[in-house]
């Protein structure tokens, strides 16, 4: 292949070109890594990564050098939206564990509801350690950082606040809690933006959220149209109405009958917006779909990033570039969900040379 | 009124596929008035009921929310039958010992299987999710289960299994239990690769593997 990409565009420039329509030189990567990152740093376990916010973004601007790909520093809120409402939470100190952890949520009854109080983001300790780590990736270039805001989904409120089960349950046997809990999770989502867009202004940083317990492996759409929906399209557009740029959506697990039903047309992404399914959803339909208001995202097995040969791994995302590259507002090639922290780094290695093999323009 | 016990575990079905708890109560009643065989009620009543709700949820008909609800309702009859069931140690299925493997947090799952063997007849240890290996251990020493079910959704959780049949073995406790996993990314092979004892996709199907397990030990005593 030679060493042409010496002479590539630098990885910020792209990403930033692709998010505001202009020419780009080849398909970015974007490999959805977060605790990726510190393995490669020589990180036993993810602890630190998760709680210090300095070690995380200097993991991640690292990584990103390392590999040549193109993903902005992604900042997840070190309270996870567990703790910041009064749950429990776990940092990942034991090597064997993916991610932090709620221990136990707040609400465990519906008497429990009562202690449930939308947070003020300037008094919540975990926010100040997002803030001060979206501060540090902005004076290191990182732009536009992706922070995590989570509300309104049941994602972002059962599980961290409310029980699951319970919430899961309440759906039939009190939806007048399941409503006010998402309001109130929303509520939190809007303010965390606020307090952000008040600290740094809406020009360095991008909203991103995750939906796995939205799913239809777990909710009906019609609970999802019902529930979720009208809270997340408010969100949406209050980020948007913030003057954030756009929004970056993880669909996590199959969302096939969400689509199908209408109700993922209806969320505001921004103009584009980065749209990304995982791989239950074929790429041919995301872009088909949703590949004219938004870049696609997707869609590379994370079974075969962590344990296929590199090969294979190549060819993957060979397959994946040549389908997604001809996207209307644009594609990057993207795993289908968060990078394994373990995957091999040469397979993670296959997707940045395979961009710059087959994805050029 | 009169009912013909077809119909009155017919109607427990149906009252536990509807989530309706107030029938589920109501049938259950009807089962002790009746003189209907309490075991066979929640055997063929009951557990039927979720067998029904979990091939529909393989089929996309219904979610999650309507397992639980069921579960929900089915416990109701549950709580009015068990008092009058007679345990008949040759028919009790066996004690299971059920966890997510360390480092892995999904337990939608293995929340679902617990609910499928509890209503076969299993006593289910349920250990929770993100299980160190050691704890496993140490409540296979205290409780001598019959079988040790485990579940994982990541790929990374999975490659922790071996890990914990090494660990079973080296620690002599791997004799006397079966061994059975399941979980998205596990397959078949995977399962006969690690020496488990069984596997399956879905929480009916671990239903059955247990039972089979459970014929077979038995059937060799
Ligand atoms: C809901 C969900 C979550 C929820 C889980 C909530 C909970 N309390 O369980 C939350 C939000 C917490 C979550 C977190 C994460 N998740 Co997640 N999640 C999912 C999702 C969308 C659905 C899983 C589910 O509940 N399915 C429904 C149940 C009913 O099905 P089931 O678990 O398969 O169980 C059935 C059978 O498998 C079987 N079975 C299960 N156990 C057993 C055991 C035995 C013995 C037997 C016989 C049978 C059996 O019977 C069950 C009933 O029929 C999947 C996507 C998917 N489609 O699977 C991703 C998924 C599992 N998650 C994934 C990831 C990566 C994560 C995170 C690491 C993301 C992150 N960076 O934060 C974290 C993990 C954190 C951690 N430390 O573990 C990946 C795993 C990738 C991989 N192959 O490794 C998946 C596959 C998504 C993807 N598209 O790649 N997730």
């Amino acid at each position: 292949m030679g060493s042409y990409w010496l002479k590539e565009m630098d990885p910020m420039v792209r990403f930033n070109a692709m998010i505001r329509g202009e020419k780009v030189d080849r398909v970015p990567v974007l490999p959805f890594a977060l605790g990726h990152c510190a393995h490669v740093m020589g990180h036993p376990n993810l602890g630190d990564f998760y709680s210090k916010l300095d070690v995380n973004v200097k993991c991640q601007m690292l990584a990103r050098e390392l590999y040549g790909w193109d993903q902005p520093t992604m900042l997840m809120n070190p309270g996870y939206y567990c703790a910041d409402w009064g749950g429990e939470i776990e940092y990942p100190y034991r090597p064997t564990q993916g991610s932090i952890a709620c221990k136990r949520a707040l609400v465990q009854t519906p008497e429990d509801m009562d202690k449930m109080q939308v947070p003020d983001p300037s008094k919540v300790p975990s926010m100040h350690a997002l803030l001060d780590g979206l501060k540090l990736a902005i004076s290191y270039k990182q732009l536009p950082t992706m922070v995590w805001i989570h509300g309104g989904w049941i994602s972002s409120t059962a599980r961290g606040v409310v029980q699951l089960d319970k919430f899961l349950l309440w759906l039939y046997k009190a939806p007048d809690l399941v409503n006010k809990s998402l309001d109130m999770t929303m509520e939190y989502g809007n303010r965390v933006m606020e307090y952000l867009v008040n600290e740094v202004g809406n020009e360095t940083w991008l909203p991103f959220d995750t939906c796995p317990i939205d799913s239809n492996v777990l909710v009906s759409p019609e609970f999802f149209g019902k529930f979720p929906l009208p809270r997340v399209i408010k969100l949406h557009q209050k980020g948007l109405d913030l003057g954030l740029p756009m929004w970056f959506t993880h669909w996590c697990g199959n969302h096939n009958p969400n689509i199908n039903a209408g109700h993922v047309d209806q969320v505001p992404m921004g103009e584009p917006g980065l749209m990304h399914f995982d791989d239950t959803v074929p790429l041919s339909k995301s872009i088909e779909r949703f590949g004219n208001k938004n870049i696609i995202l997707g869609n590379v097995n994370t079974t075969s990033l962590l344990l296929k040969p590199y090969e294979e791994v190549y060819d993957l995302c060979k397959r994946n570039i040549e389908m997604g590259k001809n996207a209307p507002k644009g594609y990057m090639v993207t795993a289908a969900c968060e990078l394994p922290p373990r995957a091999p780094p040469m397979n993670v290695y296959a997707m940045v040379k395979a961009a710059r093999e087959y994805g050029r323009y | 009124m009169e009912y013909s016990e077809k119909e009155i575990l017919d109607s427990l079905t149906k009252a536990v596929v509807a989530g309706d708890g107030d029938a589920c109560a109501k049938f259950a009643r009807v089962v002790l008035e009746m003189g209907v065989n309490p075991y066979k009620a929640l055997m063929e009543g009951c557990a039927r009921g979720m067998e029904v709700m979990s091939e529909r949820y393989d089929k996309g008909e219904v979610f999650v929310p309507e397992i639980l609800l069921s579960a929900d309702a089915m416990n109701q009859a549950i709580e009015i039958l068990k008092p009058y069931v007679k345990v008949d140690k040759s028919k009790v299925p066996g004690k299971v010992v059920l966890g997510v493997v360390e480092g892995d947090v999904h337990d939608i799952g293995k929340n679902i299987v617990k609910i499928l063997l509890e209503v076969a007849g299993y006593t289910v240890i349920d250990l929770g999710k993100d299980v160190q290996g050691i704890k496993f251990v140490d409540t296979i020493i205290a409780e001598r289960p019959d079988i040790v079910g485990l579940s994982a959704l990541m790929t990374t959780s999975m490659m922790g299994m071996p890990e914990l049949m090494r660990l079973f073995a080296q620690s002599r406790v791997r004799e006397g239990i079966s061994v059975i996993i399941g979980g998205g990314p596990v397959t078949k092979e995977f399962a006969e690769k690690i020496g488990a004892d069984g596997y399956g996709t879905n929480a009916p199907e671990a239903v059955r593997v247990c039972d089979k397990i459970m014929h077979d030990k038995r059937g060799a005593n």
